[in-house]
């Protein structure tokens, strides 16, 4: 009998420490380098990372998959038959449970991609992201992934964060037009537009040549802005050249103001034509 | 009214009656619908940036070529070529987006962009950028944008900024336009009433009386302005619609016939010899 009691106490004690273990495993790996992980395993193959999505629930925003963890496999089944892709994440920074990723990619071709993942408990269940095809030759002569990825400024995320979402209400939805040099730096705005050049007047020449041609670019709504430290992603819907896009900007920032910005946009997808329900927003 | 040809009334579901398509892109998907003639119950205008082939209007040959703008009536008779190439954007709107009062129906109507008394406009445009192509991305871009209160107006306002751009650069590229007189408000009238009744009524005697002028006057009008008979004038509108119901609905003869009040239908085949030099049926076998 006393045996046996022993037993059950040593097992019950094993049990919980196991748990303890686990539990410290999780802990020890974070969001981020999970969302890292799990970029690079698209073109790994490595099949570890695929356990970071929550099987169960994981709602789907790219609008060209299908939703759940099935429309990801499908699509790096797709991916394989076509020879396998290349990931090389560049930057990664979070937002309580958001993981921002900005990424080069060889996915069905070069691509320049922001991700945005969601995380609960411990697990990805939700992921939106805004691809553009990546340009060789670019206005300002740098590349679309090139530039800082140190993050610092950590205690100043929320001013920051608030920076962007005035930036995006003044200037992009152009309440407050004249008011663009409290935003972005006039002595340095690195470009990583394809077709814009270095500094505020490469901004405001791109701008014009739109607007005189009849096709300004229009930002209709912002929907979220995450950021960590210097760097804040900004999501918003528009119209660019004749298309319904989304525009994902990333903005870094010194000293209050927009010294660096990188982004991509893509055309939404008409919801009768997208192959999931999930809209593209709806954060 | 006929409901036997096929006819293409505007999309349900659009907050407006109006859009701007993709040529290439509609003619790719929905080929077999496009290339059987229909009549369309709308206005079009084609922006052609590379085309080659012949597009019909109610049997009327259009040659396409590269950067030109085509302007349709409402209601006109289409046959798009199946073998042609037709590259750019069309936009479509109805009389309800565009005719919001009296002064709108006026210039719509009148414009010599859409006057059923010349042939159907065309005219060439700049590849590069011009005034008409600023207006054209002005449009697609409001079109996009979230439906508000100010997307009716706006877009409103900038299509009939563009068609005054038009027609001030198709005068200008020749086009050759009825001065305004007299006789030509009075053809305007009788051509309105005309096109209400000339299913009913074919006589000059009472369309000059129901608008008020003497037989002389209504004579006057047509021969001073067109160089044609009153006469004329009405039987060129009812040959143009019995050809329409021949080539564009499965209906028999002898409907038809009854459709454009001939109570026998010999009658109407021998009007119809008369005026083409051939029978309703070898008409309608041409095509």
């Amino acid at each position: 009998m006393r045996r046996i009691f022993i037993i059950t106490v040593l097992t019950i004690v094993s049990i919980v420490s196991c748990e303890a273990d686990n539990k410290e495993a999780n802990m020890a790996i974070s969001n981020k380098q999970k969302v890292s992980e799990l970029l690079k395993a698209i073109e790994t193959g490595a099949g570890e990372p695929v356990a970071y999505i929550n099987a169960n629930n994981y709602t789907q925003h790219n609008q060209a998959i299908a939703d759940g963890l099935a429309g990801f496999g499908a699509v790096l089944g797709t991916l394989n038959e076509a020879g396998g892709g290349k990931v090389e994440v560049q930057r990664v920074f979070e937002d309580g449970d958001f993981v921002i990723a900005h990424t080069k990619y060889d996915f069905f071709g070069p691509k320049a991609g922001i991700d945005i993942f969601r995380f609960e408990n411990g697990l990805i269940v939700e992921h939106w992201d805004n691809l553009q095809e990546i340009v060789e030759k670019t206005a300002s002569g740098r590349t679309q992934f090139d530039g800082s990825t140190e993050i610092k400024d950590l205690d100043k995320t929320e001013a920051n964060k608030t920076l962007v979402r005035n930036l995006m209400k003044d200037i992009f939805l152009g309440a407050n037009p004249d008011k663009i040099t409290d935003y972005i730096s006039t002595e340095q705005y690195d470009q990583h537009n394809p077709g814009v050049k270095d500094g505020l007047g490469g901004l405001g020449e791109a701008l014009a040549s739109l607007a005189e041609a009849g096709m300004p670019m229009v930002y209709e709504k912002n929907y979220i802005v995450l950021g960590q430290g210097n760097f804040v992603l900004s999501v918003s819907e528009g119209i660019f050249l004749k298309e319904k896009v989304a525009f994902y900007d990333i903005f870094r920032i010194e000293n209050g103001k927009v010294v660096e910005h990188w982004d991509t946009v893509e055309k939404i997808v008409p919801e009768a034509d997208a192959k999931n329900t999930n809209g593209k927003f709806n954060f | 009214m006929t409901e036997s040809i096929k006819k293409y009334k505007f999309r349900d579901g659009l907050h407006l009656e109006f859009e701007i398509i993709d040529l290439a892109q509609v003619l790719k998907d929905k080929k077999d619908l496009m290339t059987v003639s229909h009549r369309a119950q709308f206005y079009l205008i084609l922006w052609i940036e590379k085309g080659e082939g012949t597009h019909y209007v109610d049997f009327n040959p259009i040659k396409i070529e590269d950067n030109t703008l085509i302007f349709i009536p409402s209601n006109s008779v289409n046959i798009y070529d199946k073998e042609g190439l037709y590259e750019g954007k069309a936009i479509i709107f109805t009389d309800s987006f565009f005719c919001k009062n009296k002064e709108d129906v006026r210039f719509l109507h009148a414009s010599l962009l859409y006057n059923d008394l010349y042939h159907i406009a065309k005219m060439k445009v700049s590849p590069q950028a011009s005034y008409l192509r600023v207006f054209f991305n002005a449009m697609e871009t409001e079109f996009l944008r979230n439906p508000d209160n100010s997307q009716f107006p706006i877009l409103h306002n900038m299509l009939h900024i563009f068609l005054l751009q038009a027609e001030r650069e198709i005068r200008e590229q020749g086009f050759e336009e009825l001065k305004p007189s007299v006789h030509l408000d009075n053809l305007m009238l009788f051509k309105e009433k005309l096109e209400l009744n000339f299913r009913k009524e074919r006589s000059v005697n009472k369309y000059a009386s129901e608008l008020g002028m003497s037989d002389k006057q209504l004579h006057k009008a047509c021969t001073s302005v067109l160089d044609k008979t009153p006469k004329q004038i009405i039987d060129e509108r009812l040959i143009l619609e019995a050809k329409r119901l021949l080539v564009h609905s499965k209906q028999a003869i002898k409907e038809i016939a009854y459709e454009l009040g001939y109570d026998e239908p010999t009658n109407f085949i021998k009007y119809f010899r008369k005026h083409t030099e051939s029978t309703p049926l070898e008409f309608r076998s041409r095509f």
